[in-house]
């Protein structure tokens, strides 16, 4: 059975450390397309956290298209991990350079920009889940 | 807020209790949807027990009621107690009995006993029955009390203070059952606690009272969202800044404050200069257990769920 | 509840049952001793012939033999197992709980507390009742031959039959189970429960000594031929009935005075002392019991 960890001081939330570490073993080859994921009873048991939570990062891996859920039967790792063409992330990478020199002219700080990254990308997130 | 069957696992409204003159607990309202953890937080004698003796029926409450999944708790009657599976601080046991008479004794008294389960779980945990209670270490002891709680099938299960006499073995095997009993049978709990460093990882929702009011009640979640972390110039006053102000600690040349504003707030009253970051669950809680008693509650309720868990006054800020 | 009330007590209860063969293994044998010394030294027939005048010497040497030293055996314990055995059963029965705090665990079931606390107080006072009567129904059967030929009235006596043995120790119960509840203490309910014992206890008490309520009896015998041996000890006693209890002879003006209890007067006795001491258990139980009804925690 896979077995999460939990590390209470990192500062990152529960259900988002579950859902690195599948990545993390996706990409290492540890979990394989089929593999079942653990019962939310078995890891919120094992890690003494609220089941909710793991419900969370399930929902969040089923969004991202790395598990699936039978019914009856539990989650179960649906896709490999595949780094990302290299031309996907290339392709995007000269409108992101001219947006941030769009930002300094505007006169925002760098941290005004890491500000407002996490607003819209929350925002964003918020109307996905809705 | 409701759970997806619609009825609320613990509800208040304005409840309040009142010993003499003294109101342990005043105008408390909150809907906790079923199937959450709460974490029920508040420095002692804040209310926490006044609150889970209200829920169980062990008291009567002065004003406002009380109902555990849509049923009124009142005190004393048998409706009530078989609906909320209490555990005392210092889980209580009768020490002159064996673990099989402390089994016998939740079978004897409660009609509705899952004797399998809880033969099953102390084999689980090695405990046997023919053992005398004061034989036993606290760890152990406080597994049996959990144990008759969950063997009493209750929707609610109540824990007070449950782990402040625990060493952090016994703690973290006593709270991993607890999530696995949750995780299993929809379980409501409701946690009181002052050990906030714990609660993150186990709560989902929460109450917050401080001599006896009720500062903050919500999901976890909602309520992280709904606060914001600022850095501004010291010279800043509070009326400028975006939101309600929770807490505040000036530098010489800086403030950080902790402000009750949710991201549109923050996008219109972000200024250049400032920084904005998202508070975690522990800084939350301290800021508001270290607020002044006098201080109005910041909550209130509302049907809408999407305001659930934000201040009065930031709402009233909010254009339509 | 009924099993976890006999759980509770259960060492209690094996305490008095052990107690009661205790008593069963010495009076029984006495007892059975007493009867036949009785028929062979001839007092039935001398009692029936003569209401005990021809026999005074066969008399004293029976009540002599059987109804102090080993008799004192059976009766000593009876005045102080009422009232400990009492306060040692009411004390923690609501003491302990509160002082332990294992009432947040008791009252948390599904039975709610002021029915817990009826079933418990039924249970026990029934048991207390069964115990009370049995040790009753042992001595009395002992004393009976002893009973026609001397007073039951006094105050040793009063204790070994009739209510006062069962009625004194439901009283010491009720009081302990009420104290225990007012002071939230199994130690410190023992003590109150103990002094207010005392208080109906030292009425019973005086009732039977110098007070005496119903007023005692007065008998004027006319002297002839002077007043042979007219003595407080005689035997057969100067009112000429066995069993009267003389508290007083003297003369007056050719007549012998003699201030006494008639034999009858018994079960009035009992009746007074035992409804004090019931009245006082039922007082106390029904107080505990509305008390926890009424109470916020």
């Amino acid at each position: 059975m896979f077995r999460f960890r939990l590390d209470g001081s990192s500062g990152v939330p529960p259900y988002l450390q579950l859902v690195h570490q599948v990545r993390q073993s996706l990409l290492l080859g540890y979990l394989r397309a089929g593999d079942r994921l653990p019962t939310v009873k078995d890891v919120a048991g094992d890690l003494a956290i609220n089941p909710n939570t793991v419900v969370k990062a399930y929902r969040q891996l089923e969004h991202e298209g790395l598990a699936g859920g039978r019914p009856g039967q539990g989650t179960f790792i649906t896709a490999a991990l595949v780094a990302p063409p290299p031309e996907a992330s290339s392709a995007l990478r000269a409108p992101l350079e001219q947006w941030f020199r769009d930002a300094e002219e505007a006169g925002l700080s760098e941290d005004a920009v890491t500000a407002l990254i996490a607003v819209v990308r929350q925002d964003m997130r918020k109307e996905r889940i809705a | 807020m409701t759970g997806d069957d619609g009825v609320a696992a613990l509800r208040a409204d304005r409840l309040g209790k009142r010993y003499g003159r003294v109101w342990a607990l005043r105008d408390c309202t909150f809907s906790v949807p079923a199937g959450s953890v709460v974490g029920l937080v508040g420095p002692n004698g804040a209310g926490k027990t006044t609150l889970l003796s209200l829920t169980v029926g062990l008291l009567a409450a002065t004003e406002g009621e009380i109902a555990v999944l849509g049923q009124r708790s009142r005190a004393y009657t048998a409706d009530t107690l078989a609906r909320v599976s209490y555990l005392a601080q210092d889980h209580p046991l009768y020490g002159g009995f064996t673990v099989a008479d402390m089994l016998h004794l939740g079978r004897s008294m409660n009609p509705r006993w899952d004797q399998a389960l809880a033969r099953a779980r102390l084999d689980r945990l090695g405990i046997p029955l023919e053992r005398k209670i004061k034989t036993l270490s606290g760890g152990q002891q406080a597994q049996i009390s959990l144990t008759m709680a969950l063997a009493k099938r209750a929707p609610l299960l109540a824990l007070d203070e449950p782990v402040a006499s625990l060493d952090p073995i016994a703690r973290l095997e006593f709270m991993r059952d607890v999530m696995a009993a949750a995780a299993d049978t929809g379980l409501t709990v409701i946690i009181a606690s002052h050990v906030i460093s714990e609660l993150e990882r186990l709560c989902d929702w929460l109450l917050l009272l401080t001599a006896g009011r009720l500062q903050l009640a919500g999901p976890v979640d909602d309520l992280v969202a709904a606060h914001q972390v600022l850095t501004v110039p010291r010279a800043a006053p509070d009326a400028e800044l975006p939101g309600t102000v929770i807490s505040r600690i000036d530098s010489d040349r800086h403030s950080t404050v902790l402000t009750a504003a949710d991201l549109g707030q923050l996008a219109q009253g972000l200024r250049p200069g400032w920084q904005a970051e998202a508070v975690s669950f522990e800084q939350l809680l301290i800021a508001y257990l270290q607020r002044p008693a006098t201080a109005p509650a910041a909550t209130e309720p509302d049907d809408d769920p999407a305001r659930a868990g934000q201040p009065r006054s930031a709402r009233t800020g909010i254009t339509s | 509840m009924i099993w976890v009330t006999w759980r509770q007590h259960r060492a209690q209860a094996i305490v008095c049952l052990a107690l009661i063969c205790a008593l069963a293994l010495i009076a029984i044998p006495l007892g059975l001793a007493m009867r036949t010394t009785y028929s062979n030294d001839g007092l039935p027939a001398c009692l029936a012939r003569s209401g005990g005048a021809g026999c005074p010497a066969a008399i004293t040497s029976f009540v002599n033999r059987f109804g102090q030293g080993v008799g004192t055996l059976i009766s000593l314990p009876l005045v102080a197992i009422p009232v400990f055995l009492g306060i040692v059963v009411g004390a923690p029965l609501l003491g302990r709980e509160l002082e332990r705090g294992t009432w947040r665990m008791a009252w948390t079931q599904t039975v709610p507390r002021t029915r817990w606390l009826i079933t418990k107080l039924g249970l026990v006072t029934g048991g207390l009742l069964v115990f009370g009567v049995a040790v009753t129904s042992i001595t009395t059967w002992y004393h009976e031959p002893l009973d026609r030929v001397t007073s039951r009235l006094q105050p040793i006596g009063s204790y070994a039959e009739g209510l006062t043995f069962t009625a004194s120790l439901l009283c010491a119960f009720g009081l302990a189970v009420l104290a225990g509840l007012l002071l939230r203490n199994t130690i410190g309910a023992m003590v109150a429960a103990y002094i207010a014992w005392e208080i109906p206890s030292a009425a019973v008490l005086l009732l039977n000594g110098p007070i005496h309520f119903p007023p005692a009896s007065t008998m004027r015998i006319p002297c002839r031929a002077g007043c042979p041996g007219a003595r407080i000890g005689s035997v057969p006693p100067v009112t000429g009935h066995l069993g009267d209890f003389v508290l007083g002879v003297t003369r007056s003006g050719g007549e012998l005075v003699v201030s006494y209890l008639p034999t009858s007067r018994f079960w009035t006795v009992q009746l007074i002392g035992g409804g004090l001491y019931l009245a006082i258990a039922a007082a106390t139980l029904g107080t505990a019991i509305w008390l926890l009804h009424q109470r916020t925690t």
